[in-house]
């Protein structure tokens, strides 16, 4: 298999559970138990009220598209052979939005408003990526 | 408080000059413009470059000018930056920790001289550097560029309101109408909106001719009181009005990208000015994609929320002798745009509108205040600024 050469996030002492999370399919938010806020991506205080005892909890993976835009330049060579791409805002159901690919649809049949889920693409051993894809039912 | 000298560097394509020579030219071409001599500044305030190796960049230009001054610093908020300095000077002056305030930036991000210290960096390398925007684990693995952020709110407004990639192609054609007739900006081809549709697709729905240029250039002006300035060479032009609103970095968490922080950032200059809409002249809006401008007429109030992509249309509601002429210069788009200083230029152009100095055809008749605005990240800071005349 040929060496996956795009940028490989490297879980730090704030996300390993997320990425270790994704390596099973699963994918996590962070939740605020002191304001109730739902926060993604994550860090160690809650952007709601700083609160630094934020709880991982599971989402279902559904959202619909926000917006989304079609590279056709990408940012390094190693994007160049999935030229062109399709990068969008998902709106996920559980209130947070997460920058993704849309993925397993053509780029000109992508709309804003469009269901999708979640999907997990092994990149590497280590890091498994969550994308999303066109939702298959409601 | 008021401007009272501005000044320019060669722009474009300038091989010859480093970052810090441009800061210099501009800089004395503004002491130049105004009869102030550089031991009067006891304030510079600057941008920075892109350069990472460069730090205290304040410092090291006020060493090359041979000014020792009471108040500097440099700021780093992306396009919203110029504003930004132009109220932290206004602010200096009001407390007594400087009289005379310069503000300049300049970079070279097309010839990229000065960089030979990024070692072993082509400029392929620093090219990378630069569009590689983003959260390193949340963005930057799913390949988004900075033009992508931009991408993503056009692509939200045509779905919201139904704004098309003609009319977004037509602030390119109009924004570039201007340029033509500025003598020294650095595209100065008119172009149509088929040459602007058919240019080559970057990130959907924005082409190449829908961005920003890639140039070398800097400005400078200064900013002193008013009573001070009444005693120099020009006519001074007046701080009015400002406002600046900072949302998120990442475009990922920005929010609404159709509904942006222009609107309070312009609330604030609106009240601060006593003005309103109907009182601007002309509005050199920070356009470096063609959206931004579509986006900020409705944000200002010239339209109603969503109308942005009609009024745009046909051009002669924004070009010079329309209902509010905007990007005058050519802006980003055309005139010049060396990355994070290229919002100078925006401020030095209505300074210019307002003291009716502007060459030939491009002045806007009777211009009494100019808006302008400054838009850092990816929709992540905004500032305002409103200018008037004595």
């Amino acid at each position: 298999m040929e060496a996956y050469k795009k940028p490989v996030p490297e879980p730090d002492h704030v996300t390993r559970p997320f990425w270790e999370a994704t390596k099973q399919n699963r994918l996590l938010i962070q939740r605020c138990p002191d304001c109730g806020d739902r926060q993604f991506f994550p860090q160690a205080h809650c952007r709601g009220c700083l609160s630094d005892q934020l709880e991982w909890v599971e989402s279902k993976g559904k959202g619909t598209v926000y917006s989304f835009t079609v590279i056709h330049r990408p940012p390094a060579a190693a994007f160049e052979k999935d030229a062109p791409y399709t990068v969008g805002l998902i709106d996920i159901d559980e209130g947070c939005r997460m920058l993704s690919n849309i993925v397993d649809v053509n780029p000109e049949d992508v709309r804003v408003g469009m269901p999708v889920e979640v999907l997990f693409e092994e990149i590497t051993p280590e890091i498994s990526l969550p994308k999303f894809r066109p939702r298959r039912q409601s | 408080m008021a401007i009272v000298g501005i000044g320019e560097s060669e722009i474009g394509t300038v091989p010859h000059k480093n970052p810090m020579q441009l800061h210099a030219d501009a800089t004395k071409a503004a002491l130049e413009d105004c009869g102030l001599d550089k031991g009067d500044i006891d304030g510079v305030l600057t941008a920075g470059i892109t350069n990472p190796m460069e730090i205290m960049h304040s410092v090291l230009l006020s060493e090359y000018l041979g000014v020792q001054p009471r108040f500097t610093t440099s700021m780093h908020i992306g396009g919203a930056t110029q504003i930004q300095l132009v109220i932290s000077a206004a602010n200096a002056i009001h407390c007594g920790m400087a009289d005379v305030v310069l503000i300049a930036a300049a970079d070279s991000i097309r010839s990229f001289v000065g960089y030979e210290k990024l070692m072993g960096m082509s400029v392929e390398g620093v090219t990378d550097l630069l569009s590689r925007i983003g959260h390193d684990q949340f963005e930057v693995p799913y390949g988004p560029t900075l033009i992508s952020a931009y991408a993503l709110a056009a692509a939200r407004h045509m779905h919201e309101y139904g704004t098309t990639r003609e009319q977004l192609a037509q602030v390119a054609v109009s924004v570039r109408k201007h340029a033509a007739m500025h003598p020294t900006a650095q595209k100065r081809t008119p172009r149509t909106i088929d040459e602007v549709l058919a240019s080559k697709m970057i990130s959907w729905p924005l082409s190449k001719a829908m961005c920003s240029i890639i140039s070398d250039g800097g400005g400078a002006f200064i900013v002193t009181s008013l009573e001070r300035a009444r005693d120099l060479k020009k006519n001074p032009v007046l701080l009015l009005g400002a406002g600046a609103r900072t949302l998120r970095e990442h475009v990922s968490l920005v929010g609404d990208l159709i509904r942006t922080g222009a609107v309070d950032a312009g609330r604030q200059a609106y009240a601060m000015s006593g003005l309103g809409p109907k009182d601007i002249d002309f509005a050199e809006f920070y356009d470096c994609f063609s959206i931004t401008p579509i986006l900020f007429l409705e944000d200002f109030g010239f339209c109603e929320k969503g109308e942005g992509g009609r009024f745009v249309e046909g051009g002669e509601r924004i070009e010079i002798g329309g209902e509010i002429p905007i990007v005058t210069h050519g802006g980003c788009h055309a005139h010049c745009h060396p990355g994070t200083p290229s919002g100078i230029f925006h401020i030095i152009e209505a300074v210019k509108q307002l003291r009716g100095e502007v060459e030939g055809n491009r002045q806007v008749k009777g211009a009494g205040a100019g808006l302008i605005n400054g838009l850092g990240g990816h929709f992540s800071s905004h500032t305002a600024l409103i200018l008037g005349t004595d």
